[in-house]
């Protein structure tokens, strides 16, 4: 049951997150909290030519927000930040159970047993909801600049 | 003369552990003999679901409570999650209701469901009866000097808002001072925090030693002449750590000021009196006392409650309405608008009874005993930091822990696929886990309904989560 959740490579993700560390400079930098746990992930991302160019995470949190965290970052690395929103849905999508895993999400199909397990689904989601919340920030400010 | 095991004793002098093979799969006898060699009352032991694991002996000293008798008096623990037996020890967060507290919810509404203190008709005055009974039975439980001094509330954290509005948001003034400790649950500092910015008062802390008993010298350091009252807790729902609140209530009389307990936790773990206590204000959770949810008491000094004003107003607290004012009604009713929870209150009732037929120096003895076995289970645990007083007669059966680089949420998933239900995040203290350097803890918390042998199933757990995670 509980390989279903934490499959190996997931493990691999929390033991030594991709893109771990701080950016010395960022466009943008969001830090997303859980109220509940104290589980913390900050967000930073430079962006270039209208791509993620830049993306550095740290933060504390259980075995599934980071991995979450971790996958993120590889998702959207070269990216076109127009994508990126529709991304998110679809990461949400499959983190709620909402739509099943398919091949466009890469390693984030290893975090679908996550849906079944309701109280960690917050968990996987925290990284995600930073992601959208600093993509709101930079189009926010590219619109006043 | 039985096998001298090396396991533990439970820190009880005088009871040695022998095991004998199992008589059957569904109910074991397990005979314990002291050290004279004399048997005592033979103790059932059906704990286990059907495996084939060796009988385990079950200490008893005299005056001891049947656990594996009361366990039957509880249908939800014979649950199965994921295929396991269900170990709750979630205790602190709620406590499981015995049969009787779940039948005496479904029989008033089957025979005496009415509104209370209104009616005139026969089912009105058996509810009314009904409902005032729990506040007596509740008054005499804390031993308060009368009825009159308990409000019914949905539980502790609105007696507590209760108290900061009535009376502190009245009574405090630019300058004055609330003392709070670093133990406390949300519940317990943030209504402070609205008085103190909505009055000007000033809110200070008790800080902790280091193994998670308050610092009694800082305590006597900070109370002083613009002290005007301490909102404290009995017990921690986080480290367990008992409070010296008899000797934080003679320091706050002293300097003319009111003491409030928190007693969530503690009313559970142990007999309490409120007179001997010397606190102004206890406030409690029926839910966590076998009780159902939804409803909790505020004990008050009637002088005090007599002096406060209302906290919320409409329906049932008043004594003259026109309209252009409206006078209100004598404590208690001054502070019960609206129709309460009725049917919970009287099931509540049933709940005091049943502790009642327990003792709670019974449940305390328990508690201590659980918690002497877990602390050193614990202490045997590589990697895992248990956090709190290390002395069993300084704290309640409340656990908070940590193990090396398994984070506390893995941890209680972990536990959940074993059917044993913890619980994971900082347990609406912040506060306390910034103050321990941590960002969450694990939790694990006893009832009386809990056995060794579910403790020793959790060490063991623990010690499989390390092995899986590292």
């Amino acid at each position: 049951m509980l390989d279903d959740l934490y499959r190996e490579i997931l493990r691999d993700h929390a033991r030594a997150p991709h893109h771990w560390g701080t950016l010395q400079q960022a466009d943008v930098t969001v830090t997303g909290e859980s109220p509940v746990c104290g589980d913390t992930i900050t967000l930073q991302l430079c962006f270039s030519g209208g791509k993620v160019a830049q993306v550095g995470f740290h933060g504390s949190g259980c075995t599934i927000s980071l991995a979450s965290a971790s996958i993120l970052t590889d998702m959207i690395m070269d990216r076109a930040v127009e994508t990126l929103p529709k991304l998110i849905d679809a990461a949400e999508e499959l983190l709620r159970g909402t739509a099943s895993p398919d091949n466009s999400l890469g390693d984030l199909a290893a975090l679908s047993g996550v849906a079944r397990y309701p109280t960690r689904v917050r968990c996987a989601l925290l990284a995600w909801k930073a992601l959208r919340r600093a993509l709101d920030d930079y189009t926010g400010m590219q619109t006043i600049a | 003369m039985p096998a001298n095991h090396k396991s533990s004793t439970l820190g009880l002098p005088g009871v040695e552990r022998s095991t004998l093979s199992s008589q059957s799969a569904r109910a074991r006898f397990v005979e314990v003999a002291d050290r004279s060699g004399h048997i005592p009352t033979p103790v059932r032991d059906t704990s286990d679901a059907g495996n084939a694991r060796e009988a385990r002996a079950v200490e008893t000293t005299t005056n001891d409570l049947d656990i594996y008798r009361i366990r039957d008096d509880f249908p939800i623990l014979k649950r199965q999650i994921h295929g396991k037996p269900l170990i709750y020890l979630d205790n602190a967060a709620t406590t499981q209701k015995p049969r009787a507290v779940i039948d005496a919810i479904a029989r008033f509404y089957m025979q005496t469901n009415a509104n209370v203190h209104r009616g005139i008709h026969t089912l009105a005055e058996e509810a009314t009866i009904a409902f005032e009974k729990t506040r007596t039975h509740l008054a005499r439980f804390l031993n308060a000097s009368r009825p009159e001094e308990i409000i019914f509330t949905h539980g502790t954290t609105e007696a507590i808002n209760l108290v900061a509005a009535s009376w502190g948001l009245r009574e405090l003034r630019p300058g004055d001072e609330i003392i709070l400790s670093e133990l406390e649950h949300h519940a317990n500092i943030v209504p402070w925090q609205i008085v103190a910015s909505k009055t000007g008062a000033r809110l200070r802390w008790l800080p902790l030693a280091e193994n998670g008993a308050l610092d009694i010298d800082a305590a006597r350091a900070i109370i002083g002449p613009r002290t005007r009252i301490i909102a404290i807790t009995q017990m921690s729902n986080v480290l367990g750590t008992i409070t010296p609140v008899s000797d934080l209530a003679e320091m706050a009389h002293k300097q003319g000021a009111l003491l409030l307990v928190d007693g969530a936790q503690s009313a559970a773990h142990m007999p309490i009196d409120v007179r001997a206590l010397g606190c102004d204000f206890f406030a409690l959770s029926a839910h966590k006392l076998l009780g159902p949810t939804g409803v909790g008491a505020l004990y008050g000094r009637y002088d005090l409650l007599d002096a406060m004003e209302p906290y919320q107003v409409g329906g049932g607290m008043i004594e003259r309405v026109t309209k252009d004012c409206s006078t209100w009604a004598e404590p208690p009713a001054r502070f019960e608008a609206g129709t309460p929870n009725i049917a919970d209150v009287v099931a509540f009732d049933t709940a005091l009874d049943y502790l009642d037929t327990l003792g709670m120096h019974r449940v305390r003895a328990h508690d201590q005993a659980l918690t002497a076995l877990a602390l050193e289970h614990f202490s045997r645990i590589e990697y895992l930091t248990c956090f709190g007083p290390k002395v069993a007669a300084e704290r309640g059966g409340i656990f908070a822990f940590t193990l090396k680089e398994v984070h506390p949420h893995d941890l209680a998933t972990f536990l959940d696929a074993q059917g044993i239900a913890i619980r994971a995040g900082h347990h609406c203290a912040q506060p306390l886990h910034h103050r321990l350097g941590i960002a969450a803890t694990a939790r694990a918390s006893f009832a009386v309904y809990n056995t060794a042998e579910e403790i020793e199933r959790l060490a063991e757990v623990l010690g499989e989560a390390v092995l899986f995670f590292r």
